[in-house]
């Protein structure tokens, strides 16, 4: 038995949902078939319970709408089940869950792992979460960058030894985020012509994060459309620094050239990337960058920061091209334009193919197998 | 370190052999190894060559890509070369020289314009893309390189590291810019975007120029960021530094031949002289004038370090026996440079072929007074913000050079980048005004005391306020790209390069900056450079708490001597200035008397 702690799967949509709905499927598809799989998620209702089930999987939805009572129940139904029967491993996929993990493995004695993400993990205050972080028994940070973060934060000022931290890069939907000819629909929709020339940003558009850098690429257009004067930048995302970045690109004149487009939904946004000549987003501050593994896995070349996390879905350039978020944009994105840079980053069958070799959900379930071969319990059930 | 020229038309026909020749000849003295030049329908490219990486004939200029298409002509040194060679080795690449102007030249063929993030160096180059017809002329991040442009007509582009080369060709009117004559005069040096010369302008420092059918598109390749950035604390942020520091001056020893190091005795040179790692010979300027010798401090930490230490005594005399080579190795004047020239000669009289210098220390770890009397000057400015246009009336009836300066400045928005322009420069702008009408001339600003408007790299400051989070991070841009980018750089490159000398500089490098800058300004700017001090505790042993020289020289002792007279230097007189003007400052007389030179000279210009 493998318990799984969750926030949320099906009540919003947003990372840590797809993550967590990615970890059950690579969980049974990597597990032993006689190991069943406990899901503990906190927030979701009984509503949100999916139409199918895997029936290997005991799901436990904890939401409540009574402030409070979500924490009490998912508290009480884990010490529950734990008293029920003891599980080999307890997963959680959000850190935010580690003082809880931790004492159900004390009560369990059995191994605890929480995955890591980004910005979840950069500013751990003292308190219960980074106590009981250092004493779990593995940390899965999704990337190179976040797993620097958590080192930093986590050195104990007595020398304890702390959890073990291993990288488990995120993966991506590599059915849906796949190359094909620039959508009709999507053409007529934002004005284009079959080969006009596109930027394309997705993110969130917050005031705390602009660190993303979406302002460096609306700043870079006026250079970029000195050469090609077709060009267009597409800003997808919501938040509340939209209306300033709205101000600026009128302020700039680039009405006609730049459009903040909103939310993409998850159905149109494969489309969204084979519209794209190329993707860019020069954060600074990524955890990871699911969107990278999206663009590249849709064979649009892509522009990204050097300074995070983007480095490792864009495998250090090999992917795509990194570049340092805080200098002027416009000189690699007109690279990039004119074909520049690694002959792979402009192959989109060849990106698509590498990307998904080794992005991919069975390159994710390699390295979750990998993983789960140093527990005991599980090897011993299988 | 070379010298380099063209000219881009859309003429079918090649450039005018004497045309080449005079730019050839105008930079012969930056390149003694090797001269070529290329051509091709109407882009010329021209180059002289003081070869420091590969030696050999491989290294010759201008040099064309192994597919053919870009033909590079490179003043400069990519200090990582070697790195980005092995990148592009492992892609499959084959080199044919160790030169970097080779690497410059394949990396720009696989990732173009995203090319020039990946340089760690200081460099002006023009790569002319034979396909496309295309130049693409660009400048290091601080301009430690130089590069002069000159717009003729048709869409004509002429460039070379000097502008006195662009003079040589006669294609360019000898034309004084009023603009710049004030500017000077307010400054003690030019500014980013302008010389004194009409028609001639520089490349900004951290721009590209893209010239294409004789269209011309100017941008920025980079800009300062000093936003928090993995921020550290303590022993953590000591350790950091010093690898920073380290890793820059090993970055800058790069070279096939023997590598100098200018060693003044101050916590700068010492500190670089203490993290190369390798036995270096050093070199440095005594005084007989008390306060101003730091000889005898600089032989003892050459000791210390096992360098291969050469000093000479300069006295009154020698100086006035240097000031006429001086004065012809001018490019661009500026109230400084003699003493780079000074030291520069004893380097090349020893042989050597390149220099390390500790400039640039000052405005990466706080050392100049600027950082803690102007957010002083500042915050007052801002108390007194009703009172002030009163302050200024009452300081502007002085005659002190000082107080017209302030009074100018208090006439300003109260800003940290007004009152560094008051604290800073030669004459305020209602002198500048008041000298100009002097000589007949027209003042080229509506009034006499607005300040000049920032249009260079220094502009970012007001621009892009989120780069620079506190008032010390902006003086410490502002002393980077003014006073350091528009005088102690041009000056360092003229008078190194003419002595046919390449000066290294491991704490003016982007990287560096891209390392410390994001540390808490309270940290990396506390006072007498303490960071600095931390990370490098074995120059801070030998140079303790000594006060600030740097190869000053004692111009103010000597130009009070009695019997001082400027033709006894080889230099013209004095020009005439209004009876209440304040020139005892030495500076003002010696910019006045540079000036006047340089004008006569090259612009045949009398200050009368």
């Amino acid at each position: 038995m493998v318990d799984l702690i969750v926030p949320e799967l099906h009540a919003h949509e947003g990372g840590v949902q797809i993550y967590s709905r990615t970890m059950i499927r690579g969980l049974l598809q990597v597990l032993p078939p006689s190991v069943h799989l406990r899901v503990f998620v906190r927030n979701d209702r009984p509503r949100h319970r999916p139409a199918r089930l895997d029936p290997r999987v005991e799901l436990h939805l904890l939401g409540s709408p009574l402030p409070g009572v979500p924490f009490l129940r998912f508290t009480a139904a884990l010490l529950a089940a734990a008293g029920r029967q003891r599980p080999a491993l307890v997963i959680s996929t959000h850190p935010n869950l580690a003082p809880l993990q931790w004492l159900l493995g004390r009560l369990a004695g059995c191994p605890t792992w929480a995955s890591a993400h980004g910005i979840d993990v950069w500013n751990l205050r003292p308190g219960p979460r980074r106590w009981a972080l250092r004493r779990l028994t593995r940390l899965l940070p999704v990337s190179r960058y976040t797993k620097h973060q958590l080192q930093r934060q986590l050195k104990s000022p007595l020398g304890r030894r702390g959890p073990e931290l291993v990288v488990l890069p995120n993966t991506y939907d590599d059915r849906s985020f796949c190359p094909g000819p620039r959508p009709a629909h999507l053409l007529e929709r934002y004005g284009l012509d079959p080969d006009q020339p596109l930027i394309f940003c997705l993110t969130r558009l917050s005031s705390l994060d602009r660190y993303k850098h979406v302002d460096g690429l609306i700043t870079a257009m006026p250079e970029l459309l000195r050469s090609r004067p077709d060009l267009r930048l597409l800003i997808g995302g919501e938040g509340d620094d939209r209306a300033r970045l709205q101000a600026l690109v009128q302020e700039r004149g680039l009405g006609a050239a730049v459009q903040l487009i909103g939310n993409i939904g998850a159905d149109d946004l494969p489309d969204h990337y084979r519209l794209a000549s190329l993707f860019a987003l020069p954060s600074e501050k990524e955890g990871f960058g699911i969107v990278f593994l999206e663009a590249v896995g849709s064979g649009t070349p892509v522009l990204a920061g050097n300074r995070d996390g983007s480095v490792d879905p864009l495998a250090d350039g090999a992917f795509g091209c990194l570049v340092d978020p805080r200098l002027p944009l416009a000189p690699p994105l007109q690279a990039l334009l004119e074909g520049y840079g690694e002959p792979l980053w402009h192959q989109r069958e060849a990106l698509a193919a590498a990307v998904a070799e080794r992005f991919g959900f069975r390159a994710f379930c390699g390295r979750l197998r990998r993983l789960l071969a140093d527990v005991p319990a599980l090897v011993g059930e299988t | 370190m070379c010298g380099i020229a063209g000219l881009l038309s859309l003429s079918t026909q090649p450039s005018a052999p004497d045309l080449v020749a005079a730019l050839d000849q105008a930079l012969a003295h930056r390149g003694p190894d090797d001269a070529g030049v290329w051509s091709e329908r109407g882009t010329t490219l021209v180059h002289r060559r003081l070869a420091i990486q590969d030696l050999s004939p491989a290294g010759h200029q201008p040099m064309p890509s192994a597919c053919g298409r870009y033909v590079l002509v490179f003043n400069g040194e990519i200090y990582n070369q070697r790195e980005l060679r092995r990148q592009l080795e492992r892609l499959g690449h084959r080199f044919h020289s160790s030169s970097d102007t080779e690497v410059l030249l394949e990396l720009y063929a696989r990732y173009g314009l995203s090319a020039l993030q990946r340089l760690r160096g200081m460099y002006a180059f023009c790569l002319w893309d034979r396909q496309e017809r295309r130049a693409l002329l660009a400048r290091d991040p601080y301009g430690i390189k130089p590069l002069y442009l000159h717009h003729g007509n048709g869409g004509e582009l002429l460039f070379a590291s000097e502008l006195r080369a662009l003079l040589a060709t006669g294609r360019v009117p000898r034309r004084l810019d009023g603009q710049g004559l004030a500017d000077f005069l307010n400054q003690g040096s030019l500014p980013h975007h302008r010389t004194l010369v009409e028609g001639i302008t520089p490349l900004p420092p951290g721009h590209l120029g893209l010239w294409q059918e004789g269209r011309w598109q100017l941008q920025r390749h980079w800009q300062p960021s000093y936003a928090p950035d993995g921020v550290l604390e303590g022993p953590d942020l000591v350790s950091h530094t010093r690898a920073a520091l380290g890793a820059s001056v090993r970055a800058h020893l790069l070279s096939d031949v023997p590598v100098g190091l200018f060693l003044s005795g101050g916590l700068d040179s010492s500190a670089v002289l203490a993290l190369a790692e390798q036995p270096l010979t050093t070199v440095s300027i005594g005084f007989a004038e008390a306060g101003f010798d730091e000889s005898g401090r600089a032989a003892a930490l050459a000791r210390q370090f096992g360098a291969t230490h050469h000093s000479v005594q300069l006295r009154v005399a020698d100086a006035a026996a240097t000031i006429p080579g001086f004065l012809q190795a001018i490019d661009q004047p500026s109230v400084d440079g003699f003493n780079t020239y000074g030291v520069s000669k004893l380097a090349a009289g020893l042989g050597l072929k390149v220099v390390l210098s500790g400039l640039g220390g000052d405005e990466l770890f706080g050392g100049y007074p600027s950082f803690q009397r102007l957010p002083r000057a500042w915050r007052l400015h801002r108390r007194l913000a009703p009172l002030a246009p009163l302050a200024a009336a009452a300081l502007g009836r002085s005659h002190r050079g000082g107080a017209q300066r302030l009074a100018d400045g208090l006439r300003q928005p109260a800003s940290i980048e007004n009152s560094y322009r008051s604290l800073r420069g030669i004459f305020s702008p209602s002198e500048v005004g008041r000298l100009l009408r002097h000589w007949g001339l027209e003042p080229p600003l509506t009034h006499g005391h607005e300040p000049p408007q920032p249009c260079g790299p220094e502009s970012w400051v007001v621009k892009d306020p989120s780069r620079f989070p506190t008032a010390a991070d902006q003086i410490a841009w502002l002393e980077s790209s003014l006073y350091m980018g528009q005088q102690l750089l041009i000056d360092s490159d003229g008078m190194a390069m003419a002595h046919a000398l390449e000066l290294r500089l491991p704490l003016v490098d982007a990287e560096l900056l891209r390392a410390l800058a994001g540390q808490p300004a309270a940290q990396r700017l506390a006072a007498h450079k303490r960071l600095l001090r931390q990370a490098v505790p074995e120059a801070e042993a030998l140079v303790g708490r000594a006060p600030k020289q740097g190869f000053a020289f004692p111009f103010q002792c000597w130009f009070d001597a009695d019997g001082f007279h400027p033709s006894a230097w080889g230099l013209p007189p004095l020009p005439p200035t209004p009876a209440d003007l304040d020139v005892r400052a030495w500076a003002r007389r010696w910019g006045l008397l540079v000036l006047s030179d340089w004008l006569k000279r090259h612009l045949g210009v009398e200050l009368a």
